[in-house]
């Protein structure tokens, strides 16, 4: 580029020697013709002035000087132009003597004749000290450029650019879950409101996502918890299950077991017209049992009608106590010729309950006993003598009703009194007697609209209605009373109902 | 059709076990009554019922004596034993019966209505077998 320059600098400074050289030329010619060396020396001196230019002459068409000037007393430079002027390249040509001179020569014409050359010395140093300055001024101009340029963007860098980039690196750190650290902005611009935005998205992620990552640690700990607690749980109710199912096993062979105890009715037949006999315990097992035991011969029999405390497993267990002092009670009478007395033997049950089960004293924890009916029958001498704590016995004959009213006295209870004398009632069966003896769970049950008892006056209507029927008929309409007064209701209690015919 | 032989002492009995039957929705036909268990066991022989409804606490013959009468003739009549007690002795025993069920009296429709449905659906297997 500094060569087009130069060459442009030269070129152009080549042009204006030669326009010059034009000027003067006529000048020269008109001294020449009439061979005015002085003035001819005189108009070149004129050229002093310019001070890159170091020389002029006038050369003839021999070859000789006619006038020159020159400023520097160079004699190398002499030889050189000498070597020049005997050259043949003379007609308008321009020289350069490297780079130092430019030659401009320009033939002088006289009506088209050739009578002498007139050539320009220059010197390029100025050009050179021009395109020098030149060179510098650009080169301070470029340096001064790239200061600005470097100035600018660093300015730029810093204000603008190193924030994106910090903005972006920041983002990108955050889109990978990597930690990311506040940004600091030292200029009150736009970007401090974007740094501080930032700063503050990045503390709210941050803090949630700790927020976050706490509560899936906790929600893994509570589902690890609740899994161990569903196990923990699922664990349990097999347990119960099994549990339950030999609980459920256990309490169906205890109802084995106690329906065992329940006499075959077929023994009622031996001695009675007619009967029937309702056993519902309110759950599998219950407090109620009835027992008929033949006693000494096939003509005396003895019926327990017991009402045992509670029901459902404890009721039984007191039934078994119950069947227990009452196998030794006629094994006793069998082996004995003693006269059978219901009220002795409901006697002898209270004391042996209260002394089996500890309730002599109120420190027992226990307190456990019955109501019931003791029924003895002697069918050859038609005596039935009946004893009952609390619960009636109900019997009609000639279609009148008759009730026995219990004794206001439990048997076995703590407070029951040991030395309690049971009354005793005989009934005269001269006539045809239909009998009914029944734990209190039959007149006991709610039901009907005003989820009332059954009640004893409802019994005696339903007696007064049925009691001329058949025993089995009997026992039908005792199931369905009972069943439809009870309705959605729960059953209350035991039941046992046992019918007689004499 | 079902065709049942009911087998109760009380007459009452007998009434309410029809009249319950009566108003289940499912073909069936009464095809005879008896008062103990030998006039059931004659009336089975003689009207070859396809189910039998019986008391067990019956004169001259229960209802557990007549079940095992049946079933040295018929292993796989349904038997529906009734009764007024609470008899675990006897539910166990039937236990091991799977053409028996033991219901405590009074009979509950849904339970009678649930047992005619089964014999029913074996009823039609069984005349499907056959055919």
């Amino acid at each position: 580029m500094y060569n087009h320059i130069y060459n442009m600098t030269k070129v152009q400074n080549i042009q204006s020697l030669s326009k010059l050289v034009n000027i003067l030329s006529k000048n020269l010619l008109a001294s020449v013709e009439f061979s005015d060396v002085d003035s001819a020396k005189t108009l070149l001196r004129t050229l002093e002035i310019d001070k890159s230019i170091d020389g002029a002459f006038i050369l003839t068409a021999k070859n000789k000087y006619f006038a020159s000037f020159n400023r520097n007393s160079n004699n190398d430079l002499k030889k050189r132009l000498d070597k020049l002027y005997t050259s043949d390249n003379i007609t308008k040509s321009i020289n350069f003597i490297g780079n130092k001179y430019i030659i401009v020569s320009m033939p002088l014409l006289l009506d088209n004749e050739y009578i002498a050359t007139f050539c320009i010395v220059s010197n390029t140093k100025e050009l050179d000290q021009e395109i020098l300055n030149l060179i510098k001024k650009q080169a301070y101009i470029s340096l001064f450029s790239l200061l600005a340029i470097f100035f600018i963007a660093t300015f730029i860098q810093k204000r603008f650019t190193k924030p994106i980039y910090l903005l972006i690196d920041a983002m990108k750190k955050i889109v990978h879950n990597e930690e990311v650290d506040l940004l600091e902005c030292s200029s009150k611009n736009e970007f401090l409101y974007l740094f501080n935005g930032f700063n503050v998205m990045n503390r709210t992620i941050k803090s949630q996502t700790k927020d976050l990552q706490n509560q899936l640690r906790e929600a893994k700990i509570a589902e690890k918890k609740q899994l161990k607690y569903i196990q923990e749980i699922k664990n349990i109710k097999l347990e119960l299950e099994d549990i339950n199912k030999h609980t459920r096993e256990s309490i169906e062979y205890a109802g084995l077991i106690q329906s065992a105890l329940i006499p075959d009715n077929r023994t009622f037949k031996k001695y009675f017209k007619d009967y029937f006999a309702i056993w519902h315990p309110k759950d599998t097992v219950g407090g109620d049992i009835y027992l008929f035991e033949e006693l000494r011969n096939n003509d005396e029999c003895l019926l327990m009608v017991i009402d045992c405390t509670g029901h459902g497993v404890p009721g039984a267990f007191v039934t078994m106590l119950v069947k227990a002092i009452e196998r030794q009670i006629t094994s006793k009478i069998k082996f004995s010729d003693e006269i059978v007395s219901p009220a002795k033997i409901l006697s002898i049950f209270n004391r042996n309950m209260r002394e089996l089960l500890k309730q002599e004293n109120d420190i027992s924890i226990s307190n456990a006993g019955f109501d019931g009916q003791v029924l003895y029958y002697n069918k050859k001498d038609k005596i039935m003598k009946c004893a009952s704590a609390r619960n009636e016995i109900f019997y009609y004959q000639d279609d009148e009703l008759k009730v026995i009213k219990g004794d206001r006295h439990s048997v076995g209870y703590k407070d029951s009194d040991v030395n309690y004398e049971f009354s005793e009632h005989i009934i005269d069966l001269s006539k045809e007697t239909t009998m009914y003896i029944s734990t209190d769970g039959f007149w006991d049950q709610n039901g009907g609209e005003k989820d009332l008892p059954y009640g004893k006056k409802r019994l005696k209507r339903m007696l007064d209605e049925i009691h001329n029927e058949s025993m089995a008929d009997q026992q039908e309409e005792f199931l369905y009373a009972f069943e439809d007064y009870r309705g959605d209701h729960i059953t209350n209690d035991d039941v046992t109902v046992i019918g007689l015919r004499i | 059709m079902i065709k049942i032989l009911v087998v109760d002492d009380s007459k009452l009995a007998r009434k309410r076990i029809i009249d319950t039957i009566s108003k289940i929705d499912i073909q069936h036909e009464i095809v005879g009554e008896a008062s103990d268990g030998i006039e059931g066991l004659e009336k089975f022989k003689e009207l070859s019922p396809t189910l039998i409804i019986t008391d067990i606490e019956m004169p001259n013959m229960s209802g557990m004596e007549l079940v095992k009468a049946i079933r040295e003739i018929n292993l796989t009549l349904m038997i529906i034993v009734v009764s007024s007690l609470a008899n675990e002795q006897v539910k166990q025993r039937l236990k091991g019966d799977p053409f028996s069920r033991f219901i405590k009296k009074p009979i509950k429709n849904n339970l009678l209505e649930m047992i005619l449905i089964k014999v029913s659906h074996d009823l039609e297997k069984k005349e499907g077998e056959g055919a």
